[in-house]
Formats: C-alpha cells, sequence, structure tokens
C-alpha cells in the first residue's frame, strides 16, 4: 500500500514537472512572438527590485510622515485636552498654530488610504469638508453624539476644528467658549472631535508600525492587493477626487456649470487652504520619487527601469515637469482657494488644467506601464 | 505550486494579447462526444422560463430606478410587475408569459417573503412622492454624488437595491439552493428517461432550470466572465481576486448535468451539494465588495447608502439556502450591524452606522467564508 501511495506520488512529481516545463516553453514561446517589434534584450533584461521601492516608501516615506502626523496631532490633544473655563484669546491662538500646522502635516499622509488607515476609514473622518455647522450646533447643544457615526462625518475631523477654532473675531470666539449656557458644551465638543482624531491618526501609525509593515513588504506583485497596486490605485484616487476635484475643481465650479463654490473650499475658516493645497502636491511628488530624509528609489526609477515613455521623453520626467507646472499654477494664487475662485477665477482654471494633465499621466500612463489595474471607479454601472 | 499559477496566468495574459494571431477554434468543436464538455453545452436544454424572470426583475429594477430621476413610481406598476398581472411589462413577450417572480419568492419564516418585498415595493410608491427633493438624514430622496443619483429612504436605503438583490436571493437563489438541486426535482424518483425534443427528461430539465437562474452565457468562466446578468454579473467580484468563483460554479453546473445525463448519480449528487457551496461565494464576495465600497465612500451619503442597499441585499439573501455556511445567528448578527431597531422590527439604517459596523460585518462574513486572506481586496 505504501508502496502504491509512493509510485503515485512520483509519478504525479513527473507529471507536475513536465507539465511546468511545457508551460515554461510555451510561455517563452509566447513572449518572443509577442515582443516582434521590440529588441530581444528585453527578454534577459533583469526584473525591476520591486522589494526595494517597497522597503524605501514604508521605511523613508510613509512611516516617517504617519510618525510625524501622530507626534503633531498628539501635542495638539494635550493641549485642547487641558483647555478649560474661562479659555483665554491666547489659548485659542496657540490651538490655532498648532492645529495649521496638523493639518498641514495630515496633506502627507491623505495619499495612503489603502491598509491600516482605509480599514477604519481615516481619510472620511479626518478630512471630510465643508463641515455642517448645523449638525456641529446641534451635537453642541444636545451633547450627545457618537461621532463614529455616518451621519457625524459633516462634523468631526479637522473642518470641524476649522470651525469651532477660527472665527474672523478672536474675541467673540472667545466668548462663545465661555458661554454661560453653551460654551461648557462647546469646548467638550472641540475635546471629543480632537480626541477622535488623535485615537484615529495614532492607531494608523502603530499599525504601520507593526504588524502592517511586515504584510506591505510581503505583497511585493503588481497584482490586484499587491502593495504597488494599492498605492497607486490610492495615489491616483487622492489626486483625482480629493486634491484636483476637492480642493480645486469643485470650489471653481467644475461641477456646478462654471459657478464657483467658495464654501466647498477647504479650510475656508482658517483661510489656509492654499497652504493645504500646496503641501498635498509636493507631498505626492516627493511620494512617487521615492524621496523620504534621503533620495531613494520610487516609482519614477521603475518607470525608468521599464523605459516607459511619454511620447519620446521618459515618463518620469514627464511627470515631474508637470507636477512643476501645477507647483507654478499654485504659487501664481495668493489668497485662499474660496476668496481666488472668486476673485481670480481664471487663475484658479489655469490651475485646474494643468492638475488635469497630470492625471492623464498618473491614470493613464503610469498605470499602463506598471500593469496595474484602476480598481477604484465601480464599473457596476447602477 | 505557485509558479504553475504564475505561468498559467502569463500564459493567459499573453494569449489574450496575441489573440488576433491565433486561428479561431471552439471548445466545443474538439470535445468528444463521451466525455464532459468545457462549457454548459447541452441538447436539449430549456430555462427559457428562468430568462423570463431575469427580464421580469430587469423591469421592475429599471422601473423602481425613475425615482432616481425624480419621478415618483407607481407602486400598483411595481406590484403588477412582481406578480406579472394586468401587463405591466413593456415587453409584450412578458405579459404573456405564464412565470412571474412572486409565486417563485421565499415565502415563509426566517427570512425576507412576499410580504416584505412587497412592502417595499408599496414604500417606494408612497415615498417616492419625495423624489423631487434632495435627500438628507431623516429625509426621504435623491442623493447625488457625480453623476450618479439613488434615491434613498429616510435612513438611506435605496429600495430599488434591496429589492433588486433580494429578489435575486428570495426568488433566484432559493429556486436554486432549495427546489432545483434538491430530491423533489433531481431526486431519483424523477423521470430521467422520457426526453422531451426541447426540454429534454424532466430531471435534466430542472438541473437546466437552476443554471438559467445564475444569468450567464453557456462558456462562462473566471477567464470568459463578460455577459453575466445577476449573480452572474457578481461572479466577477470573485475572479477579480483569484478565488475563481465563475469556473468552479460553471464547473459544478456542468458535471451536474453530466451526470444527469449519463445516469451517474453520485456525480449528480456531489455537484448538487458542491454547486450550492460554490454559488453561496458569489453572494458573499459580493457582499464583502460592496461593505468594501461603502467604507471607500464612507463621507459620500449617496455612494455609501448606496453600497450598503447592495451589500445588504446580498447579505440577507445568503438565508435561503439551508444549507448555508453561515449560522442563522451569526447572519442575524452580520445583518444587526446594518440595521436599527424600529418599533418591533429591524430596519436598513445607513445614516447611524459607523465604520466599525462595517468592519465587524466584514470580518464575521470573512472569517466565516475563510476569506480573510482576500476580504481587503474584494
Amino acid at each position: 500500500m505504501m508502496n502504491l501511495i509512493h509510485k503515485t506520488r512520483v509519478s504525479n512529481f513527473k507529471l507536475l514537472n513536465s507539465s511546468l516545463f511545457c508551460l515554461v516553453t510555451l510561455n517563452l514561446l509566447l513572449l518572443s512572438s509577442c515582443k516582434k517589434d521590440k529588441k530581444n534584450d528585453d527578454i534577459t533584461k533583469a526584473e525591476f527590485n520591486k522589494s526595494i521601492l517597497l522597503e524605501n516608501i514604508a521605511n523613508n516615506v510613509i512611516i516617517p510622515r504617519y510618525d510625524s502626523l501622530k507626534f503633531i496631532v498628539s501635542n495638539f490633544n494635550q493641549q485642547i485636552q487641558a483647555l478649560s473655563q474661562p479659555v483665554s484669546a491666547n489659548d485659542l491662538i496657540e490651538a490655532q498654530i498648532s492645529f495649521k500646522s496638523a493639518y498641514q502635516t495630515w496633506q502627507l499622509c491623505s495619499s495612503f488610504d489603502f491598509g491600516p488607515a482605509e480599514s477604519i476609514a481615516l481619510k472620511g473622518s479626518i478630512n471630510t469638508y465643508p463641515c455642517d455647522t448645523l449638525v456641529i450646533k446641534s451635537n453642541i447643544t444636545s451633547g450627545s453624539y457618537n461621532l463614529g457615526a455616518a451621519s457625524n462625518l459633516v462634523a468631526i475631523g479637522f473642518p470641524a476644528v476649522d470651525y469651532l477654532l477660527f472665527h474672523n473675531n478672536v474675541n467673540l470666539l472667545v466668548d462663545y467658549f465661555n458661554d454661560n449656557a453653551i460654551g461648557a458644551n462647546r469646548l467638550q465638543y472641540l475635546k471629543d472631535v480632537v480626541a477622535n482624531a488623535n485615537q484615529q491618526v495614532e492607531l494608523v501609525a502603530n499599525q504601520w508600525n507593526s504588524s502592517y509593515k511586515t504584510t506591505f513588504l510581503a505583497a511585493n506583485g503588481t497584482d490586484v492587493g499587491s502593495s504597488i497596486g494599492l498605492m497607486v490605485n490610492a495615489l491616483n484616487m487622492d489626486y483625482e477626487k480629493y486634491i484636483r476635484d476637492g480642493k480645486v475643481g469643485i470650489p471653481l465650479g467644475v461641477r456646478s456649470l462654471g459657478i464657483p463654490i467658495p464654501g466647498k473650499a477647504e479650510a475656508i475658516y482658517s483661510q489656509h487652504s492654499l497652504v493645504l493645497l500646496k503641501t498635498s502636491v509636493t507631498g505626492l511628488q516627493n511620494y512617487i520619487n521615492g524621496n523620504g530624509s534621503e533620495s531613494g528609489i520610487g516609482f519614477d526609477d521603475y518607470l525608468d527601469h521599464l523605459e516607459a515613455k511619454h511620447g519620446s521623453e521618459l515618463l518620469s520626467n514627464k511627470i515631474n515637469t508637470q507636477f512643476s507646472s501645477v507647483i507654478t499654477k499654485i504659487d501664481a494664487l495668493q489668497a485662499s482657494i474660496d476668496v481666488e475662485v472668486l476673485n481670480n477665477q481664471s487663475k484658479v482654471q489655469e490651475l485646474y488644467d494643468e492638475m488635469q494633465k497630470l492625471v492623464v499621466l498618473l491614470k493613464l500612463d503610469l498605470t499602463s506601464a506598471l500593469s496595474i489595474l484602476i480598481t477604484y471607479q465601480d464599473n457596476d454601472g447602477d | 505550486m505557485k509558479k504553475v499559477f504564475v505561468s498559467a496566468l502569463a500564459i493567459g495574459l499573453f494569449a489574450t494579447a496575441c489573440k488576433k494571431k491565433e486561428e479561431p477554434t471552439t471548445p466545443e468543436d474538439t470535445t468528444p462526444q463521451n466525455q464532459m464538455p468545457t462549457t454548459y453545452n447541452f441538447s436539449p436544454a430549456d430555462y427559457s422560463g428562468q430568462t423570463d424572470r431575469l427580464d421580469m426583475l430587469t423591469e421592475l429594477s429599471a422601473e423602481m430606478k425613475k425615482a432616481n430621476d425624480g419621478n415618483q413610481v407607481d407602486s400598483t406598476v411595481l406590484l403588477n410587475m412582481f406578480a406579472n398581472t394586468n401587463s405591466p411589462f413593456s415587453d409584450a413577450n412578458l405579459n404573456a408569459s405564464t412565470k412571474q417572480l412572486k409565486n417563485k419568492c421565499y415565502n415563509n419564516v426566517g427570512a425576507k417573503d412576499v410580504a416584505y418585498f412587497e412592502y417595499l415595493l408599496k414604500r417606494q410608491g408612497q415615498i417616492s412622492a419625495n423624489a423631487g427633493n434632495t435627500w438628507s438624514a431623516g429625509n426621504a430622496g435623491v442623493a447625488t454624488s457625480g453623476t450618479k443619483k439613488y434615491f434613498l429612504d429616510e435612513y438611506g436605503a435605496e429600495y430599488t437595491q434591496i429589492v433588486e438583490k433580494g429578489l435575486m436571493g428570495a426568488v433566484f437563489y432559493y429556486q436554486i439552493a432549495e427546489t432545483y438541486t434538491r430530491d423533489s426535482k433531481i431526486g431519483n424518483a424523477v423521470d430521467n428517461t422520457t426526453s422531451d425534443p426541447v426540454q429534454g427528461t424532466d430531471m435534466e430539465h430542472h438541473w437546466d432550470e437552476a443554471f438559467g437562474y445564475w444569468g450567464v452565457p453557456t462558456d462562462f468562466s473566471s477567464t470568459n466572465n463578460s455577459g453575466g446578468r445577476f449573480h452572474g454579473k457578481y461572479s466577477t467580484k470573485g475572479d477579480a481576486v483569484g478565488l475563481n468563483t465563475s469556473t468552479k460554479v460553471m464547473n459544478q453546473f456542468i458535471k451536474g448535468r453530466y451526470g444527469i445525463s449519463t445516469n451517474d448519480y453520485t456525480m449528480r449528487d456531489e455537484a448538487a451539494v458542491q454547486v450550492r457551496k460554490e454559488y453561496e461565494m458569489i453572494l458573499v464576495t459580493t457582499a464583502i465588495h460592496y461593505l468594501n465600497s461603502a467604507k471607500a465612500n464612507f463621507a459620500d451619503d449617496a455612494l455609501r447608502c448606496h453600497a450598503l442597499s447592495e451589500a445588504y441585499g446580498f447579505i440577507f439573501s445568503l438565508a435561503y439556502n439551508s444549507d448555508k455556511k453561515i449560522s442563522t445567528t451569526d447572519l442575524s448578527t452580520t445583518m444587526g450591524y446594518l440595521e436599527t431597531t424600529a418599533g418591533p422590527t429591524s430596519i436598513p439604517d445607513f445614516v447611524s452606522i459607523t465604520v466599525a459596523d462595517i468592519n465587524n460585518a466584514i470580518d464575521l462574513l470573512s472569517s466565516t467564508y475563510e476569506l480573510d486572506a482576500v476580504k481587503t481586496s474584494l
């Protein structure tokens, strides 16, 4: 009996071996027949070492950025939790400074919406704007709310804090927080919203520093679910939907017959949307190039290895040139986006047009060069 | 093993890329008569009654969707479409058909029944009086995201999706899992000798009817998975993450029918068990897919509520199979994550739902169905 099993195994193994051989041979044949018009040396060229790219991006881009966000948000949280009535103008001005720096640091992490961040939908809970001041007021009045509920997404995160901490007249703001009837609730709400953001950021940063890093490095293919696939999908979605549309296009009026909607811009109370926009764009460029503290292996190197071209130019160069064009157009603006869409609409339109050109390079050229499937658009059509 | 898979995949890719150069061949031509076919290519075979019901659901769903464009829909028309009474369909063949969705719909305790679907159809008619309004939490209306528009009730539930996905479960899946792959329809007592020129033997016909509810072309597989309707269309969710769902379901349908036609009842009975098991994976992979989609679009009311309505329909559909892998308690817990208590009953609530609720639902489904490895990719 043992003998029989053994025999079967041997023959199975042989079969496997020979079929493997056939597959490999067939594969090579198909390869060569498909690449007729390309040079023969393509076949022998070493494969790009994706593990090095993943390690560099994890260690020198993603994790340092999350660590920095965690540190800054945690300090901000401590500052807010220490507030008590009566709140002073100085308290609020200090809180505003910390808030701006935390909001800016978040821009460097918004492209990482996969793995731990995706799992808790961090992006939605931390930066859904515009906030709904009616919902915020109603929560403050009732003093009873579940900040995790979908209906409260418009009443939490940085946009809610932006509303709670900023006003043209800081003395009026001081009065709000010290108001006999509602001041205590308002202060408590601010504390709860900031604590909630802090808790979520901490969770994601900690996962990147422990189990998820291993998972991320291990998924070193380019298939659906691979780390490269996840990164490319998330960065495209972030750039197209949140940076181009959210920060610029929607306030500009691209979805509203060209009629600007300044109220849909980011950070309308603190009025520092331009800084946030520039940080997110330069942060994305830096991420794509794999530069952390030092110049490292990034998507630019991967594209160069594949000799990916846009026209006659290296695609990596073309992408970086286009980033520069976008940044030039951002620098041409002076006030915050909500103001500029009204006073300088044509300049914002020029910015949007340059941003659109980058979508093509990132979503079509880059993904096809790397053979990555864009999966974030649901194609069901219903 | 992994290498084999990769090579096979690579061949698949290159084969597609090189397709133009290949000579056209059809697998049916080369399949000897005495071997199991590679496609659902049997003759005679007829499942036109199932196709009618698929078409009826298409029209019912389209009628409900009129609310998405701001129109009030007539619940009488919806109820007529459900029961095929008073010639409600635009396709005259459907009005003339003796088939209907209602009398094949699950109608008993323990799962969403006829009364539930009729309630949703009636309520769609009533509340779509507000279809001209913009949706907000607590107020029925149309929620918009980009070019997508969905009419939602005050809790964010999109009845169109719950009814469509729900009837796919309560009619199509229920008929497959509890009727046409069971003893009453394919057991040894069923005639398998008298062959009708159109339908084959009774036993063959019953199995074909099960296949017909799937909604796919006869050569459907994981590598050729376009052209499917209803559950056929959603079989691709598992394919996309390498589960080969379409091929697995198809292989069992082929095996069962081949077993019946060759009087190999062991083969038939194995396939009957397996087809239910593999088909269940279509529902659960799609449910997780939509839960992920809801999470990815959590801040977008229209997209979140739409995705959760889809997910809800797929989840409660799991109930329509007495051999379901998930326990009744766990299924009820999973549904509970998407529901709120309203009076004596529980209703879907996509307004007060949290990401933690969605994650709990995903985790319970993925651990039950051993999908932890792919749950984030679905």
